[in-house]
Parts: C-alpha cells; sequence; structure tokens
C-alpha cells in the first residue's frame, strides 16, 4: 500500500479549515493542491493562518495498492519524533531534539479513519483531521519541516507503509496587503518570502511581535548599510530582488526599502502595516542602519526631505515600526541609548515619543501615504 | 530630492537643443567597462528598461553597483531622472562634475558615495554598494566616456538598416542577452519611437556592440 498524493489547500476559497492560497514567487503561479505526489513528484510547500482557522483542519490523501474492496485504518505520525532516551547525555539530546521538533518540526499528527479501497486496491479522495497543536491559538510563527510516517491499523498494532516529507508554514493571519487570496497570482504570498518572514518572526504568538521581530531583522541584518537612495523601488517594490541580496554579498538601502521590506514581510505573517511619510527635517543623531552602537561614527544626523516608515493600518493609528534606524532614548549628548521603534507612539506630546527623538529641526509634516507596494 | 528642486538644473538643459546625436538600445547595466582588479557578482533585471549590476572590489567589502534605465529619448532620460531623484532621502543634491553625463547630482561628503547622471536616453547611477566606502567617480567616468565613443573597432556588417517614413530600424543579424545597439548621428536629436529611430539627419552610424566579442557596425546616410 502507498500512499499516492496529499491535498492542504483543497478549499482555495478559504482559509478556515485549510492551508492558504500561495505561490513558490512571482513567476511560478497559484500552487495548486495536491501539493504532495508520488507520481509524478510533485512537492510544493504549505501555509496555514492560525487566526483564520475555525474548528477542524482538514487534509486530504489518496492511497493505493489497499485491499480489493476492503476497508483499513489509515493514520500518519510524526517521523520526527525522537526514539527515547537511554543515559544522561541521551536524555539531553532527545530534550534539544525535542525543543527543535517543537520550533520547527512537523506541524501535527493525521487523525485515524477507515479508508474504502476499490477491487483495484484503490482509495478515493479522502479527508481526514489534521490534529496540530500549532494551529490553535498558542501557536506561533515557524516553517515546518513535517514528516509523517502513514500507518495501517491490522491486527490491533499499527504498521508503517509509507513516508510524506511537507514543508508547512505557520502565520498568524491570512496575510494583508500587498499580499492576496485571489486574483492576481503574483501578488499571492511567496514562499521565498515566508522563508525570511518565518526565520526572523520564528516562535512569535501575538502580530505585535511578528511585527518588531520583522523591524529587528531589516534593521539587524550584517551586510547592510544605509545610503539615501531607493534601491529596491518606488513604483512596485523589489522584493525578490531584495530576497537575493539578503543571501549574498554586502548591500545598500534606504528608509523605504527598509519600510516595504518590515510593511511586507510582517503583513505575510498576518500583520496590519502600512507606509507613510514625514517631510523636511533635519534629524538628531540616530544610529545607522545595521550600526553597532558603541561605533560612534554609527551615530549620524541627516538633512532629510523625507522619510518613510510603517505605521499600524494609517496615521490616525499614530504607532509606527522603523526598520531603517535606532533612536537616541539619552539626554546626555555624550551618552547614547539605542532603541529600536517598533510599536512605538509617533507623536502624542511626550519627549519620548518617535518624533522628537528623531527630529531636531524642520515640520516633519506627515505627506503621503504610500499603503502597500506591489511585490515583484 | 524633491523633483521641483531638481528640475531647476535639469530644465536649462532640456531647454538646449539635443543634438549630442547619441542613442542607446539595449544597454544592460553589466555591460559598462569592468573595474580593474574586479567581479561582477550580480546582474539583475529589475523592470523590463531597468537593469542593476553589482560587482566585488578587490579590496575587502567594497563594492560597486550600477543601475541603467533606457528611456525613448534624452530629454525622457532629464525628466526621468527628477523623477528618480525624488527617492532619494536627502533634501538637496549637489550637482556632480560637469564632464560626468548631460547633467549629474551626487551625494555630498560624508554619505555613502553615488552619483547620478543622464548620458544620451540612459539614467544611469553609480552607487558604493559596500560597507567600504569606494570613489565612485573614475568608474562613473569611465561609463559615460565609453558611452560617448565611436567604438574604435568594428566590422562593418552585422547590422541591417532599413529607412522608411517613420524612421530607421536597426536589427542586428544575431544578438546575445547582453548586446545592445548604440547609435551615432552627430549633430541629430534622436529618439525612439516604437522600434523606430527617429530625428537622425546626415549620416548615422550604428553599432552593435556586445561586451567580449567583436563589434558589428552599419553606416547609412540620409
Amino acid at each position: 500500500m502507498q500512499l499516492e498524493e496529499v491535498h492542504f489547500n483543497h478549499d482555495p476559497n478559504s482559509a478556515n479549515h485549510d492551508a492558504l492560497t500561495i505561490c513558490r514567487n512571482a513567476a511560478s503561479g497559484a500552487i495548486v493542491a495536491p501539493e504532495w505526489k508520488r507520481n509524478p513528484v510533485k512537492r510544493e510547500p504549505a501555509a496555514y493562518a492560525r487566526d483564520a482557522i475555525s474548528g477542524t483542519v482538514t487534509i486530504k490523501a489518496r492511497f493505493s495498492g489497499g485491499p480489493a474492496n476492503a476497508t483499513r485504518k489509515i493514520r500518519a505520525i510524526d517521523a520526527n519524533e525522537p526514539a527515547q532516551p537511554s543515559g544522561c547525555s541521551g536524555f539531553i539530546a532527545w530534550l534539544i531534539q525535542k525543543f527543535i521538533n517543537a520550533l520547527v518540526g512537523t506541524i501535527g499528527e493525521v487523525a485515524a479513519k477507515d479508508v474504502a479501497f476499490n477491487g483495484a486496491g484503490n482509495s478515493a479522495l479522502e479527508t481526514f483531521t489534521l490534529n496540530s497543536p500549532f494551529l490553535t491559538p498558542s501557536g506561533f510563527v515557524s516553517k515546518r519541516n513535517t514528516v509523517w510516517r502513514w500507518q495501517y491499523l491490522q491486527g490491533g498494532s499499527w504498521t508503517d507503509f509509507d513516508t510524506s516529507d511537507h514543508t508547512i508554514y505557520v502565520v498568524l493571519d491570512v496575510p494583508r496587503a500587498p499580499w492576496v487570496q485571489s486574483g492576481d497570482v503574483t501578488q499571492l504570498p511567496w514562499a521565498t518570502a515566508l522563508d525570511q518572514a518565518c526565520a526572523w518572526a520564528v516562535g512569535k504568538k501575538t502580530k505585535d511581535d511578528v511585527a518588531e521581530a520583522i523591524t529587528l531583522g531589516v534593521n539587524r541584518v550584517p551586510n547592510v548599510t544605509y545610503t539615501p537612495m531607493t534601491m529596491f523601488g518606488a513604483g512596485d517594490y523589489q522584493l525578490a530582488s531584495y530576497l537575493t541580496h539578503l543571501g549574498g554579498g554586502a548591500f545598500v538601502m534606504n528608509c523605504t526599502d527598509c519600510a516595504d521590506a518590515v510593511t511586507t514581510l510582517a503583513n505575510l505573517l498576518g500583520c496590519s502595516l502600512a507606509e507613510g511619510r514625514f517631510t523636511n527635517l533635519h534629524t538628531k543623531p540616530f544610529l545607522t542602519l545595521s550600526g553597532d552602537p558603541s561605533d560612534p561614527a554609527a551615530w549620524v544626523t541627516f538633512n532629510w526631505g523625507y522619510h518613510e516608515i510603517c505605521w499600524f493600518n494609517d496615521y490616525s493609528s499614530n504607532t509606527i515600526w522603523d526598520g531603517c534606524l535606532q533612536l537616541d532614548m539619552s539626554n546626555n549628548p555624550a551618552v547614547h541609548v539605542a532603541k529600536l521603534p517598533a510599536k512605538m507612539t509617533f507623536d502624542a506630546g511626550s519627549p519620548d515619543d518617535y518624533k522628537p527623538r528623531l527630529i531636531a529641526s524642520g515640520p516633519g509634516a506627515l505627506g503621503a501615504f504610500v499603503t502597500h507596494r506591489r511585490v515583484v | 530630492m524633491r523633483s521641483d528642486e531638481s528640475m531647476r538644473a535639469i530644465e536649462p538643459v532640456i531647454a538646449k537643443p539635443a543634438e549630442a546625436g547619441l542613442l542607446v538600445i539595449g544597454f544592460k547595466a553589466w555591460a559598462v567597462p569592468e573595474e580593474r582588479e574586479s567581479a561582477l557578482a550580480m546582474r539583475e533585471q529589475l523592470a523590463p528598461n531597468s537593469t542593476r549590476a553589482v560587482w566585488d572590489l578587490r579590496y575587502g567589502q567594497a563594492r560597486v553597483a550600477v543601475t541603467a534605465t533606457e528611456y525613448t529619448s534624452v530629454r525622457h532620460a532629464l525628466k526621468s531622472l527628477a523623477d528618480e531623484l525624488e527617492q532619494n532621502q536627502l533634501a538637496t543634491l549637489p550637482p556632480g562634475p560637469s564632464d560626468v553625463g548631460e547633467i549629474s547630482f551626487m551625494h555630498p561628503d560624508g554619505v555613502p558615495p553615488a552619483i547620478f547622471f543622464v548620458r544620451a536616453n540612459l539614467t544611469l547611477a553609480v552607487f558604493s554598494f559596500g560597507r567600504e566606502p569606494v570613489d565612485i567617480l573614475p568608474f562613473a567616468r569611465r561609463i559615460d566616456a565609453e558611452l560617448r565613443a565611436r567604438p574604435k573597432e568594428a566590422r562593418d556588417g552585422g547590422v541591417e538598416l532599413t529607412y522608411d517614413e517613420r524612421g530607421l530600424r536597426a536589427s542586428p543579424r544575431w544578438s546575445g542577452p547582453d548586446g545592445y545597439v548604440k547609435v551615432l548621428a552627430p549633430g541629430s536629436d534622436l529618439r525612439k519611437e516604437g522600434d523606430a529611430i527617429v530625428g537622425a539627419t546626415g549620416e548615422a552610424e550604428v553599432f552593435y556592440i556586445e561586451p567580449g566579442r567583436e563589434t558589428y557596425s552599419a553606416k547609412v546616410k540620409r
């Protein structure tokens, strides 16, 4: 007996009880179930939106080589589960493996059900319940290397008959703009972007924590430095290019690039950020992009025509994230105290708000609201 | 930099008679003359008319990036430069050296070096792209000189030229992904209209240039 195919996004119109609609990248087109197929071989990732799920999560699977005109109880269990330890070092290794599995291992187990086989030993496409603690409110952002051992019940014991492996992303909510779930397939969530976003926000359970983790990730890329010119597009956002540069040598980016990266990747995980600009400002000293706070040369000032940052929903929230810089929260010019602006009040009259901490002079008037840029 | 500010410097250049007689078609950023002891690290097609190339220089973490965006005419490129500079956070950009481009702007001292300029129907930008600041001016000057220059050696043929009422058409008999066409027609105000080259008066020379390969040329007189 063998597994023939597995469907995660079996209802493309909903993410309530199955996976989201995603693509590999802008050029790939939508990933259509089955995401796993034996012949011809097909291995595509799937993604779930934790907060969109209501009720039972299901997958669908089909089998061949079963007993003719008979029924078998089938299930799938976690093949990543480490074996029982022996000895002290074995116990420590087991603990580490358990921790890694909890963070990035198999998403859950496929509940047992009776599957009927026809005279040729083939099953229909059967619906199974996916039991996953990661798709409940306690779930968190992760890219899960899921490996299942498929078993059937015979004589009161479970017998392995096949294995399957799946890349499954867990995000907190249905991705927000610029990402879509229908329409322009180039704007479906990209697996290549999910790889990066999940790496930066792995383990995060709340949208605020996700937005902060993405902001930090963008700000602390070790091979990036600041330049005032937009490098990744002001019309469309050159996300594919940014992701390529992240994996390559040194590069430069400006505030628009940082705001695009934070908004796009945070919203991919279910946040609700958008981009807005304020104009004409002389800055106070701030810690430049990926700068070392202990390096005096990394504390810089600029005369900017504009600065672009991320806002929760829009200007009315007065709440911002800025991946391009870190503010100096010290009132002593001889001492710098760096703070990454994440879920910070833009300006509500406190000297420790974002605006008074950044702007030395100039109006810093709110300008055009960009919302989101299309990803290319 | 606000476009109304950059346009104050650009408009007089647009107003001048455009007689440079140079048009470039299909140019890629990685077709520029290479920096010595450098290695091309990345080539990107950013948009149908826009490319970026990145070079690793021999020392430390120094890198240089060039972006090239092609427009239909020098006037179109000049106007577009103002739009492109709107995406620069700096409130003002000082002018670059007068020997680079039709016009150029550059980052001031203390800011990661970059220069933005127009040559023919191209907007070009050269950036210090790594952790170590690089003097990008020599690089920009070489690019500009290369674009302006008539190729020293070119084999006659290999480029088919046809004239009709819409203008001149240049078709290389074969072309690689990195090749481009350069049209030289001194005294002419050249521009692209669809696949036609318009505005050539007198003699026009057309070159098909592909880095690392022989250059081909053809000549036509109106």
